[in-house]
């Protein structure tokens, strides 16, 4: 087998395999499909081409998921697609799923609540709750502190835990 | 698991990835492999002109440095090179470098210390070195920001170029000192473009990484940055400074903990291991 026939077959395995979950991880962080999408082919181009040393990495994961965040820190840069934070009742100024893409959530109060979150903040609920990681992997990952991660985490999650439970009891909204 | 690692679980779970056909990211990824190659191959080509450049000019040059042959073309680097003395080494790490940056800028902007974060807590690199600090007025709930960056070309870290949609750039020159000024999504950096160094210093007043809540008069003078991005302690970071900022601030050491990647600019990633 060619060096690059190997490549393409553990490169593979690979994305079959770690696809969906890094294209569900794009998405809780940007909340478009389509952008979503850009993230992970992103993603995916440069692990290819890192491939032969990102492969013996002890965790190729690790390496993946940070180029996805990083694609997100510079997307939300970009002043044409740059982020402005909303209140969370201001649904029609947020990015809208494709339809077909993502049905369920969007009535979701969580999803509302992540939305509303300043980017930095989700990126940080992401790494912490959805990929469990530590507060200093996570602080690695970001290039932030772990206090500012600590500090991100417990005011997100304020906010979180705000929204869900006005969502829970709607009769109380003001 | 805790209640929201659970209906973050339970979120993800109803996204559904689009089917796309592995034959599609193994050619995206070829044609990247194929282009890195392509940069690769034209930059060594281009560095073993410029040495080569370099040795013919230095070879033509008499004793007392004049020239001996038509070779001599002028040349920036080689003469330059000779008549720089060494400059000393700077042995302050990135993170001593950052507090540096911040308090020469807060002489400029917030000289009673009453706006300005302390102490630098992130790192901006990508071209050089920088960080973004938090503003605060007493008594308002908002957060604003304040970024220095000091590198090379400054497109590379304004986060604007001129012509983007909505961008808009003009010069200006207070107190002898030329300045770019660029508009851009509620941001307004100034540039100054020194011998050494460019600087940049970008004032908004939401630190949209870090808060929902503008402050609301953040009246910084646009001459007082341009003083500030012009002030000559402004120093660009090392290549050791920009890898010990993170460790410098008590940041985690990345290659302890085999968290790396690559990507954006400000963001610190060690490279993976070589082959």
């Amino acid at each position: 087998m060619t060096k690059r026939a190997q490549r393409e077959r553990s490169f593979g395995e690979y994305v079959v395999e770690r696809r969906g979950h890094l294209y569900r991880t794009a998405y809780l962080l940007c909340g478009d499909a389509h952008r979503a999408e850009d993230i992970v082919q992103q993603a995916l181009t440069k692990l290819y081409a890192a491939w032969p040393r990102a492969s013996r990495l002890d965790s190729v994961d690790a390496y993946t998921r940070r180029i996805v965040v990083n694609a997100h820190i510079d997307e939300t840069r970009r002043p044409w697609r740059r982020e402005r934070p909303v209140d969370a009742v201001a649904e029609s100024a947020l990015d809208r799923p494709v339809e077909d893409a993502v049905a369920p959530e969007d009535s979701d109060a969580l999803w509302t609540a992540l939305r509303g979150l300043a980017p930095g903040q989700r990126r940080v609920v992401v790494l912490r709750h959805y990929w469990g990681l530590s507060v200093d992997e996570t602080a690695a990952d970001l290039g932030i502190s772990p206090g500012t991660v600590k500090s991100q985490t417990s005011d997100a999650l304020a906010r979180l835990r705000d929204a869900l439970s006005v969502a829970a009891t709607p009769g109380e909204q003001t | 698991m805790n209640d929201i690692d659970q209906r973050l679980h339970e979120l993800g779970s109803t996204i559904r990835p689009p089917a796309v056909p592995l034959e599609e990211d193994l050619a995206r990824g070829r044609r990247r492999l194929g282009m890195q190659r392509i940069l690769t191959t034209g930059g060594a080509v281009a560095g073993v002109a410029v040495i080569a450049l370099g040795v013919t000019v230095v070879a033509n040059l008499g004793d007392d440095g004049s020239s001996l042959g038509p070779a001599s073309a002028p040349t920036s680097a080689a003469p330059d090179a000779r008549s720089k003395p060494p400059a000393a080494k700077d042995q302050r790490t990135g993170g001593e470098l950052l507090k540096v940056y911040r308090d020469v800028i807060a002489e400029y902007i917030d000289p009673a210390n009453k706006h300005l974060q302390m102490k630098p807590d992130n790192l901006q690199s990508g071209g050089g070195l920088g960080t973004k600090l938090g503003w605060t007025i007493p008594g308002q709930d908002g957060l604003g920001m304040v970024e220095v960056f000091v590198g090379g070309g400054w497109n590379g870290f304004v986060g604007a170029s001129c012509g983007d949609p909505g961008t808009e750039c003009s010069q200006t020159n207070v107190d002898g000192i030329d300045a770019r000024i660029v508009e851009w999504n509620g941001s307004t950096s100034v540039v100054v473009e020194g011998s050494e160094a460019t600087v940049a210093i970008t004032v908004n007043a939401l630190f949209g990484n870090n808060s929902l809540i503008p402050v609301e008069g953040m009246d910084i003078p646009l001459d007082d940055l341009v003083r500030a991005a012009a002030d000559e302690r402004l120093t660009p970071a090392t290549p050791e400074q920009i890898r010990n900022a993170g460790t410098s601030m008590g940041f985690p050491d990345m290659d302890e903990l085999g968290a790396i990647g690559e990507g954006a600019s400000d963001n610190p990633v060690p490279t993976p291991p070589a082959d």
